[in-house]
């Protein structure tokens, strides 16, 4: 082991530090929650010295699990490590009181603070080896702290988000294992002079093993078409297991695509625009959702989606800008770090309204916000950051990413032919998604408005409820009233003084993604940059107005507004693609093969009923369940019936198919069963092998 | 001493242990067979499966 | 000659001779007896490895007086030193986890019986181990057979005498084909002693004579072994034999037995054929799609069932397929993870099995899955134990069979193009299959029951086993943390092995 084993200690650390905590909750809770707290607060603390030493560190433990781990912590890796463990120390005092009246807390502490090393060991690794290991491992503890309460969406909803990140993780693998095939090394310091090395001569292989990661890794980061997980996941799953959810976990993800983009893919144009279009897709489909949803976690969840959509823009943004990609680059950056702040900020502000109402509903939680400032302000900042507004730390992600499309449109224009395909030179097209990216912006204010007018504008229909929720001055305790108030108030401040903080971090992170400083600062506050932020404004109020009010709400009787979903039932993914596909299609062709190798024993038992094992046919009841045989035989006595109208009128044919199919499945399956159960089996099995390898030998 | 004189002993080895091992085997299936009457008062295998299928009920 | 070298001969002396004096004994001194048998072993063992890495050669052993090639011999070397180590290990730790069912589920006066037969199980793994004889082979895995055979029909059910039957029955059509091939062998080279048997057969392949009778020989002596260990078409036996017996002897007959032949195979391709030879005859391929088809197979078989116990048997083929694919490989790197599978499937299965059985105790003895509804609640550890068993398995990184994965995708990149993607390929479906089935007995275990369900209906499980459990849990995370001295010691080893 070579290197400062501090960083051993952050990873493993909270997970030994979940095993103690579970052992002290059996005893007692107060000192497990208080355990928590201390443990996360001290890695948050020490992280944060870590990074401000600056420097960097790094260690090595060769030979073990296989491939052996390596981290290392340099400003990137810092910077999001820090943020980790900042979002964690956050989130687990707003547990204390979120999760005061649940069951099975110690299992949800156990798995958080192991989720919390894993993520540490993700965002500190060093080769992809690593970052794979602690990137399952996180999948598989989180899974845990989604279905805490165990209902039946709950457990639904974490069962497709298990099957995603474990497919996902698997095909991950096989692209990991392409990879080192292909260039001999994992190690993120030496992947890209080694990628450039083996990338021409080699480029099918590349692309079919950078879809394999991006599969793995996109699924987790909420890239479009797999996606389908975060919908679901987040508005079951409690508020600070959601809020780390969008906030960091998909993070992690965005990391393993990062490494795609600037190790193995560096100035690609393909790949930046195959990536590009996937964020343009993402983004524009999360907004709708957000917009159409009515449930508010699920609202918070799809604008994650949106969101993690912009910052597939800026990475696609980044290859295609090749050499000139520092805005792409640090708007990236910074976007993946607001993002998470605001998420986290959203998320928790969510969850008091879930702890005091037990409802997520829009038409339920309308009007609890009236009358208490502490949530407002709270809300109100998130809003403010996430729909880009000037003066708030959102803007001035978004505004990099939009100067970078800029950037490009401007290269292109001025007949730099930047790549050599067509379709990634035509400044229409980026003209296009210049102006999607900025109403996405704009249905991001719309969503925002949507939530923040229900929840803090409008009074509830019932007026006993509205009444009961402004008397409810104490919906949070202390402890989560400064947790909600000081993760607040960071965006802001990030946001008035961006050249002080936001441009120091992309500075730290961009060495990672091998940025450079742009080449003249950017003015965040100059007058385009303001006017597309102004546009984003005016066209969110406008969907606002029109989609939300008129759109979505329904006058009733009594003069009052409901909300209504319109969002077309059917139109989900997930069950028109996915379900059939993987728990049909897939495991039928799987089937497929072995089902072949069933007909010929078949062929071969049922030659042998009607030889050797000769019964008698049995009573004439139509058994249940044959559905091939009802389907085929109802079509022939469709067929009979007609000839008999027709043809046969005088002579009409005596035939009933259906029975006749069933019987014969019947016969078929039981024949089956018996036979395959008997030792006659085996040795006809055995028969067939070694006729098998004796043919294969001798005459092959 | 002309080695064409012997014979060589090693088959009749190997025939030896053969039997010794077929004995034994023999003897394991008879008594499996014993104890498969006992239980199911019956030799033949469809029948056993048959029966073996209502246990399982 | 050192004393440690005699301790190979001295294990296998121990543990037939424990058989011998364990059958006037009653059932507590056989067990005893047993158990200080295994340590010893395993005692021994150890300490041959480490002779044997130190030196980094293999040396023989004469049994008897008479000297090569007219007498009997065993060899030692550093991959025969490791099985025997880990064999042992697996043996003991899987008696200990189920020694209380053994207690509860046999007759007294059959409880010396079940011991004597593991007595003469560890005798016979440790002669096929450690043999360089092929009719010593032979004899000793008519001794394997045998005691498999008594171990899985000690509950006198009706069921287990027709699992019985049905093993015993497949077991000598296997042994038999060994037979001729060996008689064949014998009658072309004149040579029993493995050495020599291999230095005739090259003069012979040189010569160019008798190819048709060498390749019978190849595929006889496969398809015995193949159908002794659980190959694709021939593994039907398995479900039967391994589903409804006691909970250790299922772990033993899973996790050593069908290895037990599955080495003894790799010795003769090693020893006798020479591995070149094998590639060359194409055998290798047969193994490589038989050993796929196995895999899938194998896991589709046992998505369907639902029974735990069967499904964990049907997950036995498909790893057993991937040990087949991995020999199929053709290569050095592919038998070398070959190796390591066998004995990390040792450990795993042996851990599922005997978590199964602490699973099923508390759910009133039975094994479908909707009684083992919330059965992880009842017996914690039982719980936890199958969930790593189950893990390990599917693959995830820190357990042992993360590290199985890895090797044989690493292998495959050693292969030719065509098998590398297959196996590839063969290895993403079976592990997305694994997943599929092991995930939903992991999920079905921890089920939300409510609060009544979560006392144990049966037996609780005893301290003893829950020593076999953490042991075999310690030994799956070990192994999967640590397994580079592990692989390093079975490349060396079969670098000398041939």
């Amino acid at each position: 082991m070579t290197g400062n084993p501090i960083l051993l200690l952050l990873v493993l650390g909270p997970m030994a530090a979940g095993i103690v905590s579970y052992l002290i909750g059996r005893r007692n809770k107060a000192l497990r929650d208080g355990f928590a707290i201390a443990v996360t607060s001290a890695e948050a603390v020490v992280m944060l010295l870590l990074v401000l030493m600056g420097g960097e560190v790094s260690l090595s433990v060769p030979g073990v699990c296989g491939m052996g781990l390596s981290f290392q912590l340099d400003g990137f890796r810092g910077i999001f490590a820090t943020v980790t463990a900042y979002m964690w120390m956050m989130t687990t005092i707003f547990s204390r009181e979120y999760l005061a009246h649940s069951r099975n807390r110690n299992r949800y502490y156990l798995f958080l603070l192991m989720t919390f090393g894993a993520t540490m060991g993700v965002f500190l690794s060093d080769d992809l080896f690593t970052t794979f290991v602690f990137f399952e491992l996180m999948s598989m503890a989180s899974y845990v702290t989604v279905i805490h309460d165990e209902k039946p969406e709950t457990l639904y909803a974490g069962g497709v988000y298990l099957a995603v990140a474990v497919i996902g993780g698997l095909v991950a693998l096989m692209g990991i294992f392409m990879l080192y095939s292909v260039t001999g090394t994992l190690q993120l310091s030496e992947l890209l002079a080694a990628c450039q090395a083996a990338f021409p001569g080699n480029e099918a292989w590349f692309y079919v093993l950078g879809g394999c990661i991006l599969f793995g890794f996109g699924a987790k980061a909420g890239m479009y078409p797999l996606h389908v997980w975060l919908p679901m996941a987040h508005p079951v799953a409690p508020a600070p297991a959601s809020a780390l959810l969008s906030g960091i976990i998909t993070k992690s993800g965005i990391f393993g695509v990062l490494v795609l983009c600037t190790r193995i893919f560096a100035g690609n144009a393909y790949w930046g625009f195959v990536i590009l279009l996937l964020g343009v897709v993402t983004m524009l489909l999360g907004g709708l959702l957000a917009i159409f949803s009515l449930d508010l976690k699920r609202t918070l969840a799809c604008s994650s989606m949106s969101q993690l959509g912009f910052i597939f823009v800026g990475m696609g943004m980044m290859d295609l800008l090749g050499e000139e990609n520092a805005l792409a680059v640090r708007g990236t950056i910074l976007h993946m770090f607001n993002h998470s702040n605001l998420k986290l900020v959203l998320f928790m502000a969510a969850g008091v309204v879930v702890m005091n109402l037990h409802k997520l509903d829009l038409n339920d939680i309308r009007g609890f916000g009236r009358k208490k400032p502490l949530l407002c302000y709270v809300f109100l900042m998130g809003s403010l950051g996430i729909g880009g507004i000037p003066l708030f730390n959102g803007y001035i992600s978004k505004t990099l990413i939009h100067e970078s499309i800029v950037e490009y449109i401007e290269l292109l224009e001025e007949g730099h032919s930047v790549v050599s395909f067509a379709a990634a030179n035509s400044a229409t097209l980026f003209h296009v998604i210049e102006w999607l990216f900025i109403i996405t912006g704009a249905m991001t204010v719309a969503y925002m408005t949507k939530l923040f007018v229900v929840l803090f504008v409008e009074k509830n229909r019932d007026r006993q409820v509205q009444a009961s929720f402004e008397a409810n001055t104490h919906y949070c305790n202390k402890a989560t009233a400064a947790v909600l108030a000081v993760s607040a108030t960071v965006l802001p401040i990030l946001g008035v003084l961006p050249y002080l903080t936001l441009n120091k971090i992309a500075d730290l992170g961009q060495g990672f993604l091998n940025g450079v400083s742009p080449e003249h600062a950017v003015n965040y506050f100059s007058l385009t940059n303001l006017k597309g932020g102004l546009y984003s404004i005016v066209i969110g109020a406008a969907i606002y107005l029109v989609v939300v009010r008129l759109g979505m709400r329904v006058k009733q009787p009594d003069r009052t507004y409901v909300y209504v979903n319109r969002w077309p039932k059917h139109l989900d993914l997930l069950e028109l693609v996915y379900r059939p596909l993987v728990l049909g299609l897939l495991p039928t062709v799987a089937g497929f093969l072995c089902r072949c190798l069933d007909y010929v024993l078949d062929g071969i038992v049922l030659l042998g009923r009607k030889t050797t094992h000769k019964q008698l046919r049995e009573g004439r009841l139509l058994p249940k369940g044959f559905e091939l045989a009802y389907v085929v035989g109802s079509l022939l006595d469709g067929g009979v019936a007609l000839l008999n109208a027709t043809f046969c009128k005088r002579n009409p044919i005596q035939a009933d198919f259906v029975r006749f199919f069933a019987d014969q499945s019947r016969i078929y399956e039981e024949t089956k069963r018996e036979v395959m159960s008997g030792v006659s089996f085996s040795l006809m099995m055995f028969g067939v092998g070694i006729m098998l390898v004796v043919i294969y030998l001798l005459v092959v | 001493m002309d080695a064409s004189y012997y014979i060589n002993p090693i088959p009749a080895g190997l025939v030896l242990t053969g039997i010794v091992v077929s004995v034994s085997v023999s003897a394991l299936m008879m008594a499996l067979t014993i104890c498969l009457y006992r239980e199911y008062h019956t030799l033949n295998l469809d029948e056993i499966m048959l029966k073996l299928g209502k246990e399982e009920m | 000659m050192t004393l440690v070298q005699n301790f190979p001969f001295f294990c296998i002396i121990l543990s037939m001779f424990s058989a011998i004096i364990s059958f006037p004994m009653n059932h507590r001194w056989a067990m005893r007896v047993h158990l200080i048998m295994v340590t010893v072993v395993l005692a021994l063992s150890l300490c041959v490895l480490g002779y044997t890495v130190s030196t980094g050669e293999s040396y023989t052993f004469m049994m008897g007086h008479f000297p090569a090639p007219w007498g009997n011999e065993i060899r030692i070397g550093v991959l025969e030193a490791l099985m025997a180590v880990f064999f042992s290990l697996i043996m003991l730790l899987s008696v200990l986890g189920g020694l209380a069912h053994i207690g509860r589920e046999l007759k007294n006066s059959r409880k010396n019986l079940f011991f004597i037969l593991l007595d003469l199980l560890m005798s016979s793994l440790l002669a096929l181990i450690y043999t360089n004889d092929l009719f010593t082979a032979y004899v000793f895995i008519e001794i394997n057979t045998i005691s498999a055979c008594g171990l899985i029909m000690i509950k006198k059910e009706g069921r287990t005498y027709v699992s019985a039957l049905r093993y015993m029955v497949m077991s000598l059509v296997g042994s038999s084909l060994f037979l001729i091939a060996l008689t064949l062998l014998y009658t072309i080279t004149g040579q029993l002693l493995m050495t020599p048997a291999k230095e005739a057969l090259a003069e012979l392949v040189a010569a160019g004579e008798y190819e048709v009778p060498i390749l019978v020989i190849i595929s006889l002596v496969t398809v015995g072994l193949g159908i002794k260990s659980g190959l694709y078409p021939f593994h039907t036996w398995i479900p039967d034999a391994y589903g409804y017996t006691t909970p250790s002897a299922s772990a033993i007959l899973s996790s050593l037995v069908s290895k037990g032949y599955l080495f003894l195979l790799i010795k003769i391709f090693y020893r006798v054929l020479d591995f070149e030879f094998v590639v060359s005859s194409q055998v290798v391929n047969l193994l490589f799609m038989l050993g796929i088809l196995g895999m899938i197979m194998g896991s589709w078989l046992a998505i369907k069932t639902q029974n735990i116990r069967r499904m964990a048997a049907f997950s036995s083929v498909a790893q057993i397929g991937y040990i087949y694919m991995g020999i199929g490989l053709g290569t050095t790197a592919g038998v070398v993870a070959a190796l390591f599978h066998i004995i990390s499937h040792g450990a795993m299965k042996s851990l599922l099995f005997i978590s199964i059985s602490g699973l099923s105790e508390v759910s009133d003895d039975k094994s479908d899955f909707e009684s083992l509804k919330g059965a992880g609640f009842r017996n914690k550890l039982a719980g936890v134990a199958y969930t790593v068993g189950a893990m390990s398995m599917i693959g995830m990184p820190l357990l042992t069979g993360f590290i199985s994965k890895y090797m044989f995708a690493s292998a495959a990149t050693t292969a030719m193009q065509g098998k590398m993607v297959i196996a590839w390929i063969a290895l993403a479906i079976s592990t997305i299959l694994n997943t599929v089935y092991f995930m939903g007995s992991v999920l079905t275990i921890y089920h939300s029951v409510p609060a009544e369900q979560r006392k144990p209906h049966g037996m609780m499980p005893s301290r003893v086993e829950s020593v076999g459990t953490v042991g075999l849990i310690a030994l799956n995370v070990g192994l999967g943390v640590a397994a580079t001295p592990v692989i390093q010691a079975i490349q060396t080893g079969l670098a000398i092995f041939g």
